[in-house]
């Protein structure tokens, strides 16, 4: 195969997007062409470069997390795009306003990452989903990921509303646990905290010391929940500071679930 | 994963095994090592993009079956072509002895302000370490020149038109630069903290960790 391949089919090859014979052929080309191969890592590096700026759509982070997130390795790459994001990002702060590198990095993934993401986690090899995003979940599922519950992720913010809409999540019923994102609305003071999931005031599902992680730059705190645990209605995740030198401090995320 | 461990359990990489296959590869000992290097950075890049989450171990396995069948004498033209084969048998093993951990692998927890803090302070340390012309050349190639309004490949073109290369050249430049800032910010996060965790940089630097 050509080394000029383009762009495009490079990216679905990494994105997962292409056929297993059509990913053969691809593959075939990283051993027996090294400027193919090599063209191949800058596109995955302006990937993950992209995915660190939150310069992806939903369906795309979606698909790197599954396909190039996978390992130690991987992820050690994305540490290198996270942080050159932050050089990015803190140089243009300093032309400009003088903010901390932080608050003006969160904010420029969080405004472009497509602010609201609801993707299929599948544990298997197989493709992505490209058809979950924005609340809807493709209904279909594969027959090998059938027997294992499947597992998806919705990202959440603090209040009731995203973008001025309510926040909502459709659950297909294959789903066995969905995963949780609740955004920090900035580097965490505490080091934990505690999660309850509540309906009508009537406490659901609790776990404690949840610590907060970074996803592309983005203070989050993950947690898993069984989606037996989550009848259509409306919810509300609240999250407390564990114990620090700091004050308490409480955050709301309201859903609902359709 | 029983059924690997059980492998590697039965044969052992011995050295002259390891030297069988380094002698297929080329006559020359120094270039042997460069291509099996290279043939492992092909396998880790296969493993990777197939969403492998220990991309190393089956290139290592690979290898192995790859020296073993050289070792016993088996008639192999294309040794690359044929750990290519090998490859493809190794990945149907890899997914589903993965499939199992993949779905019980916990989130990363790690200590959102002061995990990038720590790394953007390695990566500052690291970019220090470099010529003034990898520096600019990084800056121009990573930094300044993808702008939105400007697509990487448009402004990449110009910048190797301005500096007298080709592209595939300049691609080459950056990104052996690059490889050289991921290794140092990975080995400053893994040594102390302190203004002596920037490790230096060296161009000749292996990528491959391997025996």
């Amino acid at each position: 195969m050509s080394p000029r391949i383009d762009r495009e089919l490079r990216m679905a090859y990494l994105l997962g997007r292409m056929t297993e014979e059509e990913r053969e052929k691809i593959a075939d080309s990283l051993f027996g062409d090294p400027a193919f191969a090599e063209s191949m890592e800058e596109t995955e590096r302006d990937l993950l470069d992209r995915y660190a700026r939150g310069e992806l759509s939903a369906e795309d982070r979606a698909a790197v997390e599954l396909r190039l997130l996978v390992s130690d390795r991987q992820k050690a790459k994305l540490r290198f795009s996270a942080a050159m994001a932050h050089r990015r990002g803190a140089a243009a702060t300093r032309r400009t306003t003088g903010y901390l590198w932080w608050s003006t990095l969160a904010a420029s993934l969080v405004i472009a990452a497509g602010l609201w993401a609801l993707w299929p986690r599948h544990a298997t090899n197989s493709a992505p989903n490209t058809q979950a995003q924005n609340r809807d979940v493709a209904p279909e599922q594969s027959k090998s990921s059938a027997k294992t519950p499947a597992i998806f992720a919705a990202l959440l913010s603090a209040g009731g509303t995203r973008d001025a809409a309510r926040q909502e999540v459709r659950l297909p019923k294959s789903t066995g646990l969905l995963r949780f994102d609740l955004e920090l609305d900035q580097a965490p003071a505490a080091r934990s905290y505690s999660v309850q999931l509540l309906r009508a005031s009537q406490l659901l599902w609790t776990q404690d010391d949840v610590s907060p992680t970074v996803e592309a730059g983005q203070p989050i705190l993950s947690v898993r929940v069984p989606a037996a645990s989550l009848p259509k209605g409306s919810y509300e995740f609240l999250i407390r500071s564990k114990p620090s030198k700091l004050p308490p401090h409480e955050t709301v995320y309201r859903f609902l679930v359709l | 994963m029983k059924d690997q461990e059980g492998r590697r359990a039965r044969w052992q990489l011995t050295q002259d095994a390891f030297d069988t296959l380094l002698r297929r590869l080329a006559d020359d000992r120094d270039q042997a090592g460069e291509r099996f290097e290279a043939l492992r950075h092909n396998l880790l890049q296969f493993f990777s993009y197939e969403a492998s989450v220990f991309p190393e171990r089956w290139a290592d396995e690979t290898l192995d079956r790859l020296a073993k069948r050289l070792y016993e004498g088996a008639a192999i033209d294309d040794v690359v072509a044929f750990a290519r084969g090998i490859s493809k048998m190794v990945l149907r093993e890899a997914r589903q002895a993965e499939r199992r951990e993949r779905e019980l692998e916990p989130q990363p927890r790690l200590d959102a302000g002061a995990e990038l803090e720590r790394d953007a302070s390695c990566l500052e340390g690291c970019l220090k370490k470099l010529p003034a012309e990898h520096l600019a050349l990084v800056e121009d190639y990573y930094l300044s020149s993808f702008k939105a309004s400007q697509p990487s490949a448009v402004a990449r073109k110009a910048l190797a038109e301005k500096l007298g290369v080709s592209q595939e050249a300049l691609r080459s430049r950056a990104m052996r630069i690059r490889k050289q800032l991921e290794r140092c910010l990975q080995d400053c996060r893994e040594s102390a903290t302190g203004s002596d965790m920037v490790s230096e940089i060296s161009p000749d630097r292996n990528e491959g960790r391997r025996r």
